[in-house]
């Protein structure tokens, strides 16, 4: 069978791999909160790097997913398989994932660590 | 939209007239059981309408329960419930719309409608299909028959702990809950299973991913989203079960667990929820919206993101239900954000279905105006939805009749007024006669005016200080007139849904084989002719609207002139296509009706239920026949290799693969996803409570010495490479079966030692279960590893008794092909296990 | 129950201003959206054919349906947080009390030299920023008084907290908000807020020594709640009654109801909540007492009216 490439394990995959990127963002944000508010260790210092460090990592992790050429079908580049069309939501997926990680960042720069109510 | 089709797929239609008996023998394959024998039917279709019947059944059953709570609440200080029956009402009813109509109803229109939509005969495990729906419709029915024996658990349908553990709700309500709702939704992932492999594997030829319907698309998400929410609420209902049965402390403080553990797990699965049972209902508009506005869905591309991007995000907003609950600041409006975030994709469908408004004309049938009023309350509720996103004004409004007020905007907006939509739209795909126009706008101006009558109100009801969940409330004088009005309102809007079953009753007439078909010009496959099989011939897909792109294509596949215009091997077969861009690349035959099932489900339901009201030699029993059902169903599976298949224009295709490209091996691949999204559960739980009481984790001195867990690992892996062994001897033909027998025997024995091992150097080291959270995590991770190890054992000795039947071989290897993959996976988590328990206390 | 301030659109405080401010807020940008995305879909089915070509254009989708939601979301999102500062942080001249929600109750306790206890009315100084530590005796409870702000849950195991001022003087109804089974829809209080004169005053007299019941009726009453076990779950200070189940009666009479809020305070009605109270109050703790004599009962109730 002269099929198309198949890869599509690997092709449905990478469509959750921005999404993904901006959940761990949150994720792990969150989680060190938690440490560092129970039990006490670091310091809102170590909080506000942390941020900056984390959303770096995952923009430049989304920008490098969104340029990643669109595969090839045959030796040429096909925009007619599902294969390239996967490639392109991808792309956008990146894109609403960088929008959802510079939101994320937005607290960690506004809100002091360990706040609460009243203290 | 018409593109050029791959050179395989190239050809012209099969020639006419087609071979004598074709038709008849297809027909004959098909043939459905006589009179009340229909319940053994696996048809999806007839699974189908069994299913959605049963869902709506649930909403009207729940209604009335929110008929009744109304009816306490149309006036203050009421009597007409007592606050125990209000209690159990308002559980029921939230539990009931969710767990027993919104989802199953939702997984019932795509095992009703997909098959057809996706130009395939059947779904791949019809059986898995009839398990789930049977399984779901007994346990729901006992489960809602609890209310009429004061059973009924009354804790709230988010059942919050320690308000539902054994000391302040000793009776057996709970245990209902916890052990119906646990078994629903397994039946729920049996659902998600099916259609995951169905919407990526049973695809007309042709209708790559770009060009499935947005329905399968949303089918896809949402089954998607159960794989990976629905472990974390069946790890949390397992986990109070635990608790309130043998005193495994994860929730009592006093003992290092934590009320917050079950909201986190609840909630993982809970915020998913709303857009596992939204997504579906978003797919039907933008299947309606297309139709009747006669004209292609603009902005495919942008909706199909927006859907993965909901499905994604979703999972970010858990924390959103615990805003009050003293979580610092900046992690609430990490929470906040996400929740930001999730309303981007709902905002580029809403613009997409006006953009396709725009682009044609649109025909104000019943269904239009359904997806009308849904624009209209669905926004309205996404707008209240970012306010309580915003942290202070949550502060104010959580808990109040300002959220009530706000999830049934969501919910009814955003998925029973398309579910109705969707009711008259597909209606006359299914049955002989359409339902009535004048009824439907009937139906939906009471349910619209009376909807809105209700719920808006008990916006500035929840303002002025009414919380949620109470029985009664003091005669203020604005809390008195805009509760009379709720309550007016909500009768106005049962009344809309009478109208609706009156329409039912007169004018449904469910069929499998003569629908009137398609009456409103539709573009995707369900409106082909179709029959209990699907279409006679599985057509040719080079377009996103095929019906409209296509001409002639409704013709062609009635006449038999595409892909399997009969059966090649004389049963009921469908094609396999590839995940991605749809080329056919197996026949895949379907097992026929039969009892297995039905009973399978019944038995499982009863070992549930028994166990709840602690018959446990009965329930033990109703088990053991239960596993005897699967294993009887399973032994007529894997069916022996035949020849190639030609299923049209030449191509002739394998009729028995293995591996990547069996259905069965995506099925085990999304098993082992939901297996791994339980564990995953439980090993947030193990840090969380480390995270809440470290003071009840041993210190490195007293772990069990590393010998232990050493020996238990060296175990696993033997048995892992045991079972490598064992897939090098499968004899080739009859011969030669003692190796393999020998190999799979010493895994087993090497794996149960595993376990053995580990759980004796828990107890040795003088860890209990039931004395600090603790030692009820470790031996909950060994209680989940017990569940994989038992399968496997049933699996491995269905796999020997196979082997010495003849019927497992180098090359039948199906069955073998499976066991591998559960049993590398089980080791994979079992080691992981072994890491987390013995190695994170030694470091922490 | 008219007049009792109850509402999140009336606020009395800085917090409970704050919020409803921005709930006004975003009520005017909620109104503002759903009139867009109905004026579209008006346009998309009756407008002009060259509105309705905009409209069908995919770049109007992603301009309506994803820019403007970005950059409205961005704003409000910054609002949020901001706000969210402005209502956390240490306040040096706090007034601590300390509340615990029961089934269905609530313990006060006022911080001072000896802790006082009282139950299901929490007076507070006007003007002066109250940090309420909240705990929990069995079950999940949230303790909300929505005219001064917002709720925060009561959860067994752990302490929060919250802060409340009371602007004017004042009787607020706070009221449960997490369900809490059984009767968790009358488990409700009031917060009075009184001048700080009037406040200093009460505090101290609640602090001082319990009078002994005076008149003979009041002393037989004291000696039948003690006989008939009522000390189990009451506790009078200066007595054996010590029990911690129940509220505190030390300074019932003090206080404005019985039954928590169910009932306002009278001896008949004193009178019916011992006979009746699972009818007043469906499913509470304290069992129906039938015992007694019509003259005990007269004893008994003119008993805890005399503990002022």
């Amino acid at each position: 069978m002269s099929a198309p490439r198949t890869r599509p394990f690997a092709d449905l995959l990478r469509l959750f791999v921005g999404p993904t990127v901006w959940f761990m963002h949150l994720v792990l944000l969150y989680g060190v909160e938690a440490l560092i508010c129970t039990p006490p260790v670091g310091s809102g210092r170590a909080m506000l790097w942390l941020g900056v460090v984390a959303t770096v990592a995952a923009l430049g992790a989304l920008v490098f997913l969104a340029v990643m050429p669109a595969p090839r079908a045959e030796g040429r580049p096909s925009v007619h398989t599902g294969a390239a069309y996967l490639h392109n939501t991808s792309r956008l997926l990146a894109f609403l994932s960088a929008v959802g990680v510079i939101w994320n960042a937005l607290p960690v720069a506004l809100v002091p660590v360990c706040a609460l109510a009243a203290s | 939209m018409n593109e050029p089709v791959p050179a395989l797929l190239a050809g012209h239609p099969n020639k006419l007239p087609r071979p004598k008996g074709e038709l008849e023998a297809l027909q004959a394959a098909w043939e459905l059981p006589k009179s009340w024998r229909i319940v053994t039917s696996v048809n999806n279709t007839v699974v189908g309408y069994f299913y959605v019947a049963a869902a709506v059944l649930f909403f009207l059953l729940a209604g009335i329960l929110a008929l009744l709570m109304r009816l306490q609440l149309a006036v203050p200080s009421n009597t007409f419930l007592s606050p125990e029956t209000y209690n159990q009402i308002f559980t029921m009813h939230g539990t009931v719309m969710m767990f027993l109509f919104a989802v199953p109803v939702v997984e019932a229109m795509g095992i009703l409608l997909l098959p057809q939509m996706l130009g395939a005969r059947d779904l791949p495990f019809p059986r898995l299909g009839a398990f789930a729906f049977w399984a779901y419709f007994v346990g729901g029915i006992i489960f809602f028959g609890t209310l009429f024996y004061d059973l009924a658990p009354s804790g709230g349908w988010f059942m919050y702990p320690p308000l539902t553990g054994a000391q302040y709700s000793p009776g057996l309500g709970a245990d209902f809950w916890l052990l119906g709702i646990g078994f629903i939704e397994i039946s729920a992932i049996a659902g998600a299973i099916e259609l995951i492999v169905g919407v990526l594997r049973t695809r007309a030829p042709g209708m790559t991913l770009d060009r499935m319907p947005i329905f399968a698309w949303t089918m896809l998400v949402f089954a998607g989203m159960i794989v990976f929410a629905f472990p974390a609420v069946i790890l949390a209902t397992l986990l109070l079960e635990l608790e309130r049965a043998f005193g495994w402390p994860f929730f009592v403080p006093q003992k290092g667990g934590d009320a917050l553990l079950w909201q986190h797990l609840f909630w993982f699965f809970g915020h998913p929820e709303v857009y596992i049972i939204f997504l579906p209902a978003a797919g039907m508009v933008s299947m309606i919206v297309p139709t009747m506005s006669r004209t292609p869905l603009v902005g495919y591309r942008l909706i199909v993101v927006a859907l993965i991007a909901t499905g994604f995000f979703s999972f970010g907003l858990w924390v959103h239900h615990m805003f009050a609950t003293g979580i610092p600041a900046l992690s609430l409006n990490l929470f906040s954000a996400a929740s930001m975030a999730v309303a981007l994709p709902s905002g580029i469908q809403v613009f997409a279905w006006i953009a396709t408004i725009a682009a044609g004309r649109l025909q104000l049938t019943t269904a239009s105006l359904f997806v009308l009023g849904f624009l209209f309350v669905f926004t309205l509720g996404g707008l209240t939805g970012v306010m309580v996103a915003m942290v202070p004004f949550d502060w104010q409004a959580h808990d109040t009749y300002f959220v009530v007020a706000h999830f049934h905007y969501v919910l009814v907006g955003g998925m029973l007024f398309p579910m109705f939509g969707a009711f008259y739209y597909w209606a006359p795909a299914f049955s002989r006669r359409v339902l009535s126009e004048r009824f439907g706008k009937a139906a939906f101006s009471l349910m619209f005016i009376g909807f809105n009558v209700a719920f808006f109100p008990m916006h500035i009801t929840g303002l002025m200080g009414m919380p949620r969940r109470v029985y009664t409330y003091p005669a203020v004088a604005e809390w008195s007139v805009l509760n009379m009005i709720s309550t007016i309102g909500a009768f106005l809007f049962a009344s809309g849904v009478l109208v609706f079953l009156f329409d039912l009753v007169r004018n449904l007439r469910p069929t499998v084989s003569d629908p009137i078909g398609d009456v409103w010009k539709g573009a995707s496959l369900e409106w082909l002719h179709n029959h209990i099989y699907g279409p006679r011939s599985i057509p040719l897909v080079t377009s996103r609207d095929p019906l409209w792109d296509q001409p002639g294509l409704s013709e062609e596949s009635k006449e038999g002139r595409h892909y399997l215009p009969g059966t090649v091997t004389g049963q009921r077969e469908t094609i396999i296509t590839s995940p991605i861009e749809a080329m056919p690349q197996a026949l895949q035959r379907l097992p026929g009706d039969g009892w297995p099932p039905l009973l399978a489900a019944v038995f499982t339901a009863g070992f549930f239920m028994l166990l709840t009201v602690k018959y446990v030699t009965l329930a033990f029993v109703s088990g053991v026949l239960a596993l005897a059902m699967i294993l009887i169903w399973m032994w007529g599976s894997d069916q022996r290799p035949l020849p190639h298949a030609e299923i049209g224009h030449g191509i002739k295709v394998p009729t028995y693969v293995g591996g990547p490209l069996s259905h069965s091996w995506w099925a085990m691949v999304v098993l082992m996803l939901v297996a791994g999204s339980l564990y995953l559960s439980l090993v947030f739980s193990y840090l969380f409570l480390w995270t809440v009481s470290p003071q009840v984790w041993p210190k490195p001195e007293q772990m069990p010495p590393s010998l232990w867990p050493f020996v238990s690992a060296v175990l696993l892996t033997a048995s892992s490479g045991l079972i490598v062994l064992a897939g090098r001897a499968l004899p080739v033909r009859s011969r030669n079966r003692i190796a393999f027998v020998a190999a799979i025997g010493l895994a087993v024995l090497s794996l149960c030692g595993s376990l053995g091992v580990e759980v004796l150097s828990h107890w040795r080291a003088g860890f209990r279960p039931d004395v600090d959270a603790h030692g009820a995590l470790v031996y909950m991770a060994s209680f989940l590893q017990l569940q994989f190890v038992l399968t496997l054992v049933v699996m491995a000795g269905f796999a020997i008794a196979r082997c010495l039947a003849g019927m497992l071989s180098r090359r039948r290897r199906v069955v073998f092909g499976n066991l591998a993959l559960l049993w590398h996976y089980t080791v994979a988590q079992g080691l992981f296990g072994l890491l987390l328990v013995h190695g994170f206390p030694r470091v922490a | 129950m008219n007049g009792i301030l109850q509402s999140v659109l009336a606020p009395h405080g800085p917090q409970a201003g704050q919020i409803a401010t921005l709930a006004w807020a975003l009520f005017a940008f909620g109104s503002l959206v759903l009139g867009l995305v109905i004026a579209a879909i008006w346009l998309a089915m009756r407008g002009a054919p060259r509105i309705r070509e905009v409209l069908a254009r995919e770049r109007t989708i992603i301009l309506l349906g994803l820019a403007l939601p970005v950059a409205a979301l961005t704003i409000l999102l910054a609002c949020g947080a901001w706000l969210t500062r402005a209502q956390t942080g240490h306040a040096d001249e706090a007034l601590r009390i300390e509340v615990t929600g029961q089934q269905w109750w609530w313990r006060v306790v006022y911080d001072g030299p000896a802790p006082i206890v009282s139950s299901n009315e929490i007076r507070i100084p006007v003007g002066q920023p109250v940090d309420f530590t909240l705990k929990a005796a069995d079950v999940i409870h949230s303790f909300w008084v929505p005219s001064l702000g917002g709720k925060i849950d009561m959860i067994p195991g752990r302490t929060t907290r919250l802060r409340l001022t009371a602007e004017r003087a004042g009787v607020y109804r706070g009221q449960c908000a997490e369900y809490c089974g059984g009767p968790h829809a009358l488990m409700s209080f009031k917060l009075i807020a009184m001048p700080r004169h009037e406040y200093d005053a009460w505090l101290e007299r609640l602090a001082g020594p319990q009078s002994a019941p005076s008149t003979d009726n009041e002393q037989r009453g004291q000696l039948l709640f003690l006989a008939a076990g009522c000390g189990t779950c009451h506790a009078v200070r200066g007595t054996d009654a010590a029990g911690k189940i129940g509220p505190d009666l030390t300074h019932f009479a003090s206080r404005g109801s019985v039954g928590i809020d169910t009932l306002p305070l009278t001896a008949e009605n004193l009178d019916r909540f011992i006979r009746d109270g699972q009818h007043i109050k469906p499913g509470n703790r304290m069992p129906e007492f039938r015992i007694f004599s019509s003259a005990e009962q007269t004893a008994l109730v003119s008993y805890l009216m005399s503990l002022q």
